[in-house]
């Protein structure tokens, strides 16, 4: 349940392989999400990530997400509510 | 340990203290803006990357990390989660989790419009693009206050009706709500008699529906539906159906039917 408001570190696309870097993922040929197993990186969705739709990574679920409303709803109805 | 303490360091302290918002961090390739304040300084955006790095391998990381484009999202989903944090749980008991997401949508597309933001359009169009089943009906109850002064206490009054199949029957009036949607009328407390009295019939001149239902929350609002139906005649014409409610705390309430064929003369 969220009772305050978290830190947020917002990043935009000048930096965001190396923001993809920082959390432990890396990009194969074909720009999806891969983490540190070599495995196919998904979202809530069990889906592929592709590097120009990641959204970013939130705490507790550890998944990353896209730049998507509707992730975002998920995410605080699923861990924050 | 949160943000700022990994930060300390690296990023002078008096910026961290300033007056300003101070539970944001935004990262280019080159610069780190705290508030108001920004620092050219490419070596001090590696240094911050760096020190998130060292929390790959932990079990979470000391902050959210969002992209640019979703930021203002993240705010106002976060600030929805803590205002309305009572209806959200009441919301995820009683509707299967697709409807409740649905629903903060929705919540969060008429906060844009009230705040006359320039992608609330866009963000509307999202809303139905996810849900073309219902996007439009249920951001229909819920920017016009229906949802929360109309809907909502019916999840009580059913409670206290049905006890044990009180989930099921709220559901079934819900899911009646949406599928019947233009067929609904919802009496509140801005609702005028003459107001009621017009929607009543312009929706009884439609052709093909099968009923009109009339909703009503607390007393007064019943009296305005007595008044109505009885200037109108409509017991006299119609064949009806009054389901009255009242739940323990004596909130009452009312869903009044009017079937459209009219009733046989005697």
């Amino acid at each position: 349940m969220v009772d305050s408001k978290e830190l947020v570190l917002v990043f935009d696309d000048s930096v965001k392989e190396r923001i993809i870097k920082s959390l432990g993922f890396s990009l194969n040929e074909k720009e999806e999400l891969m983490d540190t197993r070599g495995k196919i990186a998904t979202s809530q969705d069990f889906k592929p990530i592709y590097s120009k739709e990641f959204g970013g990574l939130l705490r507790g679920s550890k998944i990353p997400i896209r730049k998507k409303e509707s992730e975002l709803v998920k995410y605080f109805l699923l861990e924050r509510s | 340990m949160g943000l700022w303490d990994i930060l300390k360091g690296i990023i002078p302290e008096k910026l961290i203290n300033i007056e300003i918002d101070n539970r944001k961090i935004e990262i280019s390739n080159s610069t780190i803006v705290v508030g108001k304040q920004t620092i050219n300084d490419s070596k001090l955006v590696e240094q911050v990357l760096n020190k998130l790095e060292e929390f790959k391998d932990k079990e979470s990381f000391p902050c959210q990390v969002v992209h640019k484009d979703l930021d203002e999202s993240y705010s106002e989903y976060e600030d929805l989660s803590l205002n309305q944090k009572e209806s959200i749980r009441q919301l995820k008991l009683i509707l299967p989790s697709e409807d409740v997401e649905c629903i903060l949508m929705a919540r969060r597309v008429k906060r844009a419009f009230d705040k006359k933001l320039d992608n609330a359009k866009e963000l509307h169009l999202d809303l139905e693009k996810q849900y073309p089943e219902k996007g439009y009906k249920v951001f229909n109850l819920v920017g016009g206050g229906y949802f929360d002064e109309m809907i909502l206490p019916f999840v009580d009054v059913f409670k206290a009706e049905y006890e044990d199949k009180y989930i099921e029957k709220f559901r079934d009036f819900y899911y009646n709500l949406l599928k019947f949607f233009p067929l609904a009328f919802f009496v509140g407390n801005g609702t005028t008699p003459e107001k009621l009295k017009e929607g009543l019939l312009a929706r009884l001149k439609l052709g093909g529906v099968p009923f009109v239902r009339l909703h009503a929350i607390g007393k007064h609002n019943i009296e305005k539906v007595e008044k109505v139906v009885s200037e109108l005649q409509i017991e006299e014409n119609y064949i009806t159906k009054d389901n009255r409610f009242a739940s323990p705390n004596g909130l009452k309430a009312q869903i009044y039917e009017i079937r459209t064929s009219e009733k046989p003369k005697d």
